[in-house]
C-alpha cells in the first residue's frame, strides 16, 4: 500500500516539490492535534499558530512530546487526529521544512564529509537520477559560508566539535532552502561559547525571514533569548512572551513535582528542572 | 616465477573462474558497502540461505539447466526479501526475528527438497559452497549482464541510497520514496547474491558482501573510495583465492573467503599499530 502511494507521489519529486506558498496562511497551524502511541497520548489536542519569521522556543520536560510535535510538523509522522498545516497545506506536500536531528541520533562515524552532508539537503531539489549541478554546489558553498564552516568542508563529520556539528545541520537546512527549521535540542551538550555562537547564528537566520522552532529544556536560555515560548506537556500549557508563559502556575502544570518554586520577597525563584540537566534558573 | 602465475591459465576453466571471481568481487563489494553501512549483514547472510529451496526446485524441474537455476534462485531471493519486510511490519516483529524465522524455515525447506533426491550430498555441497571452476561462458555472460545492471542502478541512485543510509528522517522530510528505494536496494542485494552463487555458494556469501567493504572502511573515510578499495580487495582476493585453490587443492569458495579474511586481519592489525604509534608520538 505504502509502495503504491509512493509511486504515485514520486512523479512529483522528479520536478522538485512545487507546493504553493499561500502567504495568507500562517507558516504553521496546528488544530486540535493529537498523537497517540500504544503507551498513550504523546500530544493531546494541541492548537497553535506560528508566525512567519519568528523564533519560537518549545519548552517542556522530557517526554512532553516536543520531538513528536516536530515530527508531525515535518510531515514524517501522521497525527492520530486533528491536523497540521504548512501555509494552509499538508506538511507532506512541502520540502521547505527542515528537521534538525538531536546530535545523539546521528551516526557520526558514517563515511561522509561535511560537504557531503550539506549536499544531502539538496537531494530533494536535484531530483531522482540526476547529479548535483553547478547551482547545487554553489548553494552548498554559500550555506557553509553562512554558518562559518567553509574551512572544514572536507572534514569527516566525526572530526567536528559539538557546536560545529550543529552548524553543519543548519547549513544542510539552508541548502535545502528551508523556510521553517525545527531544531531538536540543539543546545544539549554544548559548552557555553558554542551555545552563544549557535544563538547568534539563529538570530542571524531569523533576520533572513527563516522561521525557527527550537526545542530545549533550559528555561533560562528560552526566557533570555527567545521572544516567544511554547510550553508543552502533552497538551499545550501556554504560548506567548517569556513574561506571559513562565509563572508558577504554568511551570507547575508543565513540570509538576520536578520543580521547586520558592516564594521570595523579590519574586518567585524556581529551582532545578531536575529531570534534565539540573541547572538552576529563575523566572 | 612467472610460470607460477601463468600456468593455471592454460586451462580455460581457470580463465573463466578468474573472470567470474573478479566480476563477482566487484559487484559484491559495491553493494556490500551499503549492506555494511546499514547494518544489514545478518539480512544478507539470511537472504543467501533462503535461496536454497529455489535452487532445489530449479534443479529438480530444470534438469540441470543453469538458466532455470538462476531464475528460480532470483525469484526465491526477492520473495524472501519482501516477506521478511512484510512479516516484521505487519506483525510488529523485530526485523532480526523475522529474518531468523524466514531464514531457518526456507533453508530447512531447501535441505528437505534436496535430500529427497539421490545425489544429495554432492549437489548440496555445490549449492552451499559454490563451484567456480564449473562456470561456463553462458554463466559468465549472464553474471556480467546482471552484475552490470546492479552497478548501473547503484550509480544511478547513489545519492538517494547514501542519504537513506545516513539519515532516514531527512530522506522523509525531502519526500524521497523511501520504501520504494529500500525495496530496490533489497532487490539489488538479492540479484547480487544470485549472480555470485557459483563463486562462493550460499553459506559463505555474506563474507563476499561484508568483508571487503568492512576492510575498506578501515582504510579510508570517503564513501566512493571505500567502494573502490572494497572492489579492489574483493577482486584481488578472488584471484589469489583461485591460485591457492589451484596449487593447494583447497575448495575455491573457501580459499577466496579466507584470503578476504586474511586481508581484513592484516589491515586491522596495521591500523591498530598505526593508531598506537600516533598516540605515542602525540604525547
Amino acid at each position: 500500500m505504502t509502495l503504491i502511494r509512493e509511486i504515485r507521489r514520486t512523479r512529483w519529486s522528479l520536478n522538485g516539490y512545487r507546493a504553493v506558498h499561500d502567504r495568507g496562511y500562517p507558516i504553521v497551524r496546528a488544530a486540535d492535534l493529537s498523537v497517540r502511541y500504544e503507551s498513550g497520548f504523546a500530544l493531546e489536542r494541541v492548537s497553535f499558530e506560528v508566525i512567519k519569521g519568528e523564533r519560537l522556543a518549545v519548552v517542556g520536560p522530557n517526554g512532553a512530546g516536543k520531538s513528536t510535535l516536530f515530527k508531525v510538523i515535518a510531515g514524517i509522522l501522521p497525527p492520530t487526529s486533528g491536523r497540521v498545516e504548512i501555509y494552509g497545506g499538508a506538511p507532506g506536500e512541502h520540502i521547505c521544512v527542515a528537521y534538525l536531528p538531536q546530535r545523539s541520533m546521528v551516526d557520526w562515524r558514517f563515511p561522509v564529509t561535511v560537504y557531503d552532508v550539506v549536499m544531502m539537503g539538496r537531494v530533494g531539489r536535484i531530483g531522482l537520477l540526476r547529479r548535483p549541478r553547478r547551482e547545487d554546489h554553489q548553494k552548498v558553498r554559500q550555506a557553509l559560508e553562512r554558518v562559518g564552516l567553509s574551512d572544514l568542508a572536507t572534514r569527516q563529520i566525526a572530526q567536528l566539535s559539538g557546536g560545529q556539528q550543529q552548524r553543519m545541520f543548519l547549513a544542510q537546512a539552508l541548502a535545502q532552502e528551508a523556510e521553517l527549521m525545527l531544531l531538536d535540542e540543539p543546545f544539549t551538550g554544548l559548552d557555553l561559547p558554542s551555545q552563544n555562537e549557535l544563538l547568534d547564528l539563529l538570530v542571524r537566520l531569523q533576520r533572513e525571514e527563516i522561521t525557527l522552532m527550537v526545542s530545549l529544556h533550559d528555561l533560562n536560555l528560552a526566557a533570555q533569548h527567545f521572544p516567544r515560548i511554547l510550553l508543552l506537556n502533552r497538551s499545550l500549557i501556554a504560548l506567548g512572551s517569556p513574561q506571559e508563559v513562565l509563572n508558577t502556575r504554568t511551570l507547575l502544570a508543565a513540570y509538576g513535582g520536578y520543580l521547586h518554586v520558592l516564594n521570595e520577597p523579590t519574586g518567585n525563584l524556581v529551582l532545578g528542572d531536575t529531570c534534565c540537566e539540573g541547572r538552576g534558573f529563575d523566572a | 616465477m612467472l610460470e607460477v602465475f601463468l600456468q593455471p591459465f592454460q586451462y580455460a576453466f581457470m580463465m573463466r573462474g578468474m573472470l567470474a571471481a573478479i566480476l563477482v568481487g566487484v559487484v559484491c563489494a559495491v553493494v556490500g558497502t551499503f549492506v555494511v553501512l546499514r547494518g544489514m549483514a545478518f539480512f544478507g547472510d539470511a537472504l543467501a540461505h533462503t535461496i536454497l529451496p529455489g535452487l532445489a526446485v530449479g534443479y529438480l524441474i530444470g534438469g540441470g539447466s543453469r538458466e532455470a537455476l538462476f531464475w528460480w534462485a532470483l525469484g526465491t531471493a526477492v520473495l524472501s526479501a519482501v516477506s521478511i519486510g512484510t512479516l516484521s511490519r505487519k506483525l510488529h516483529l523485530k526485523e532480526d526475528t523475522a529474518i531468523g524465522i524466514i531464514f531457518a524455515g526456507m533453508f530447512a525447506l531447501g535441505v528437505a527438497l534436496i535430500s529427497s533426491v539421490r545425489s544429495y550430498s554432492v549437489d548440496l555441497a555445490h549449492f552451499l559452497f559454490g563451484d567456480i571452476l564449473a562456470v561456463r561462458t553462458s554463466d559468465l555472460v549472464r553474471s556480467a549482464i546482471f552484475g552490470g545492471l546492479v552497478l548501473i542502478l547503484i550509480y544511478a541512485f547513489y545519492k538517494e541510497f547514501t542519504l537513506l543510509s545516513f539519515d532516514p528522517v531527512l530522506a522523509a522530510t525531502l519526500r524521497l520514496p523511501a520504501s520504494l528505494l529500500d525495496l530496490l536496494l533489497v532487490i539489488l542485494i538479492a540479484v547480487t547474491i544470485v549472480v555470485s552463487l557459483q563463486t562462493v555458494g550460499v553459506a559463505l556469501m555474506v563474507a563476499m558482501l561484508i568483508t571487503p567493504a568492512a576492510t575498506a572502511s578501515l582504510l579510508t573515510r570517503r564513501l566512493p573510495l571505500i567502494m573502490l578499495w572494497a572492489a579492489v580487495i574483493a577482486a584481488f582476493s578472488g584471484v589469489i583465492g583461485l591460485y591457492l585453490s589451484y596449487y593447494f587443492n583447497v575448495a575455491s569458495g573457501a580459499a577466496i573467503v579466507l584470503t578476504c579474511t586474511l586481508i581484513f586481519i592484516l589491515v586491522s592489525v596495521m591500523r591498530a599499530v598505526r593508531e598506537r604509534f600516533m598516540r605515542v608520538s602525540a604525547t
